[in-house]
């Protein structure tokens, strides 16, 4: 007879769906060449998956690569932290558990489990068994394996010369080389449970632009803009964007590295300074990343990234309702989620890097009318560190699971797919 | 010295490798062809794109070989350069993936490039997989491959879409009228001229600008046409006097 029984640490009601352990993202310290993805561990709903061994389940699932060892956490949510657990897979063509290796699980409520994903693509299944091996199955995690998909990207680290009659003035971006491998390290690890890397080829860009070039298209413009700092318009023929283009390298996602970037608003007759993104995407395959020393590199990888889905088809660029990931300030966007998920998604609204102006309802920022008409308080960072891990522990999650009724779902299968084209002539 | 400092990029997998094989043309091949099998995924690719910028029978012999490749980045390099470094010569070969691959995008993507390349012999094997094909997005490729070498029902599909209900289809519709390239189809796209529906965004994420089904319409007229307008196009938003002009390019046969 078993010396355990299967304790709820709760009170369980008719409608309440049992839950006694749950997966989440491995906290501990990753070591070089190992992996700990953030998994997709949205609700309950039976799902659809690009291929694989399941038809789509209800289970979380952790996206790896081919010949990946990884960690991932086990949550005692609803069962005794002393409770007997094993962990096994069935999936022995495609993962191997090698943490705890007799599979018994030690007491406590988050414990993690180290596994490798075997060279072969497809969908394993790590169970989680009460009592012994072959005890009842209590919980599971689908793991989807994928062959790696490389994108190169063109890294130009990038000189703006602005030339009039009298002088020419310069701006040259302060990142290094280091600097940016560092970057596209913390941007692999957020896109590897989708088996996508970037690979960057660095490039020393000038760009030189008359003052001609810049105000034939536009009447007035304040001067003081001028300076070798990157305008934009978000107009037509953007002048500076037509130039940093003719350096774009041939079949590479082109990124920008700029000095400072900034909107240049209409006010009367004149172009003035307006507001400064933390990075801008033309949805294909430039992006313009400006120097933000001031901000922690996770958190510009992270939006470095997030522009980087958006090469990738990420948010729904093509329809009008244009950044379906939420954005805080555009009153006219009624698709705001605010659940921890939708948070953590690596292609939530991240306009400002600077967390503190973004505290909704008490912050700089007066939230939407659909947010006051239901009474909501958005009381949460925007920085991308209040999303479930916590305090101060970032996610960018990107989705795998093809939930229904949700078209901003299923990214897995787009991004791979929108890779795969992205330089097909036809 | 280019065959050093080829070798030397290569190894760096360095893509200026591209620029230097162009230069050396042919003399380049050894050095590329000994390497077309390295063992890096990433250095295979490189030497495709090195292979693509020469072009030549070997070239393409070696972008054919490559569709075997068991790394998706080494086949999908491969389909994406084979648009552009084809040679009549290996039409059969090509056909062969058509109705031989078992992986779809293989399937679709090369008789796209057979439409490409105008293999109206490879026509009959395309036409008999496509009724066979079970890999939707793969079949249609292939109508559209059909669509581009004569003009049959494959071609009538293809243009029903621009009726489509869904604006995403009707505007993706433009693009595949300009893979078929027949000038005489730029008449089907006068309609559009008055569909304003926004669809793409062509400007920033945070400061977008919508590109309109009729503004798709206009860049297609002027390229199946092959005549210019007096203004700049490509990826733009145009106005009402522009798109006028546009219905003008038609009209003037």
């Amino acid at each position: 007879m078993s010396s355990f029984k299967m304790i709820s640490k709760r009170k369980i009601y008719k409608i309440e769906r049992i839950v006694p352990i749950r997966f989440t993202r491995y906290k501990g310290t990753v070591p070089e060449g190992t992996y700990a993805p953030d998994l997709d561990d949205r609700g309950f709903a039976k799902h659809s998956l690009p291929y694989g061994t399941y038809a789509g389940g209800h289970y979380p699932i952790i996206g790896v690569c081919m010949g990946d060892i990884a960690f991932v956490n086990l949550i005692r949510e609803n069962i005794d932290e002393k409770a007997r657990l094993y962990v096994a897979t069935r999936s022995e063509d495609f993962l191997k558990i090698l943490e705890p290796s007799d599979g018994l699980l030690k007491s406590g409520q988050e414990i993690p489990i180290k596994f490798k994903a075997l060279d072969k693509p497809g969908v394993g299944r790590i169970d989680i068994h009460f009592e012994n091996k072959d005890g009842p199955l209590i919980g599971s995690l689908e793991v989807l394996i994928s062959s790696l998909l490389t994108a190169n990207c063109a890294t130009h680290i990038t000189t703006v010369k602005v030339v009039n009659k009298s002088k020419v003035l310069e701006k040259k971006s302060e990142r290094n080389d280091e600097e940016i491998k560092k970057m596209m390290k913390i941007v692999n690890e957020i896109f590897r449970p989708i088996g996508v890397e970037f690979v960057i080829h660095s490039f020393p860009t000038q760009i030189v632009i008359q003052e001609s070039e810049i105000i034939k298209n536009f009447l007035k413009i304040d001067h003081t803009l001028l300076d070798g700092r990157v305008i934009l318009f978000g107009e037509q023929n953007e002048p500076y964007l037509k130039k940093l283009r003719e350096k774009n390298i041939d079949r590479m996602i082109n990124i920008f590295f700029v000095n400072a970037l900034q909107y240049a608003e209409k006010k009367n007759d004149e172009y003035v300074g307006g507001e400064e993104p933390s990075a801008v995407s033309d949805c294909k395959r430039t992006i313009i990343f400006p120097d933000y020393k001031s901000i922690k590199l996770e958190l510009q990888a992270a939006t470095l990234a997030h522009e980087l889905g958006h090469c990738l088809k990420l948010a729904n660029v093509d329809s009008n309702r244009a950044h379906s990931d939420d954005s805080p300030i555009n009153e006219n966007d009624y698709e705001r989620r605010h659940d921890i998920w939708s948070r953590r998604r690596l292609m939530y609204y991240t306009a400002y890097l600077d967390p503190d102006v973004r505290i909704g309802r008490n912050g700089k920022y007066k939230i939407g009318t659909y947010e006051k008409k239901r009474g909501d308080k958005l009381v949460y960072r925007y920085d991308g560190t209040d999303v479930g891990y916590g305090p101060n522990v970032m996610g960018r999650m990107i989705t795998i699971k093809d939930l229904p009724n949700d078209e901003t779902d299923g990214e897995y299968a787009r991004a791979r797919k929108a890779l795969r084209e992205l330089f097909r002539l036809y | 010295m280019y065959s050093i400092l080829l070798e030397k990029l290569l190894e760096q997998l360095n893509y200026d490798a591209r620029e230097i094989a162009e230069k050396m043309g042919k003399e380049a091949l050894p050095i590329l062809l000994k390497r077309k099998n390295a063992k890096s995924a990433r250095e295979r690719v490189l030497v495709l794109e090195c292979l693509a910028k020469i072009k030549g029978e070997e070239a393409v012999q070696a972008l054919i070989e490559a569709l075997d490749d068991p790394e998706e980045d080494v086949w999908n390099t491969a389909l994406d350069l084979l648009y552009i470094a084809n040679s009549p010569a290996f039409i059969s070969s090509l056909s062969s993936f058509v109705c031989e691959s078992p992986n779809a995008v293989i399937r679709g993507e090369v008789a796209k490039i057979l439409g490409v390349m105008g293999a109206f012999s490879s026509l009959s094997i395309i036409k008999a997989q496509l009724a066979k094909e079970k890999d939707e997005e793969a079949a249609y490729k292939m109508i559209l491959a059909v669509a581009k070498m004569e003009d049959g029902p494959e071609r009538k599909k293809v243009l029903e879409n621009l009726n489509h209900e869904d604006p995403r289809i009707r505007y993706e519709t433009i693009r595949h009228l300009e893979y078929i390239n027949d000038g005489k189809l730029a008449k089907n796209l006068l309609p559009l001229l008055n569909d304003k529906t926004k669809v793409a965004n062509i400007g920033f994420v945070q400061k977008p600008i919508w590109q309109r089904i009729c503004d798709r319409a206009l860049e297609a007229i002027v390229f199946l046409t092959g005549k210019t307008l007096p203004f700049e196009t490509g990826d733009k938003v145009y106005d009402e006097d522009q798109l006028r002009m546009a219905r003008g390019l038609i009209s003037s046969g």
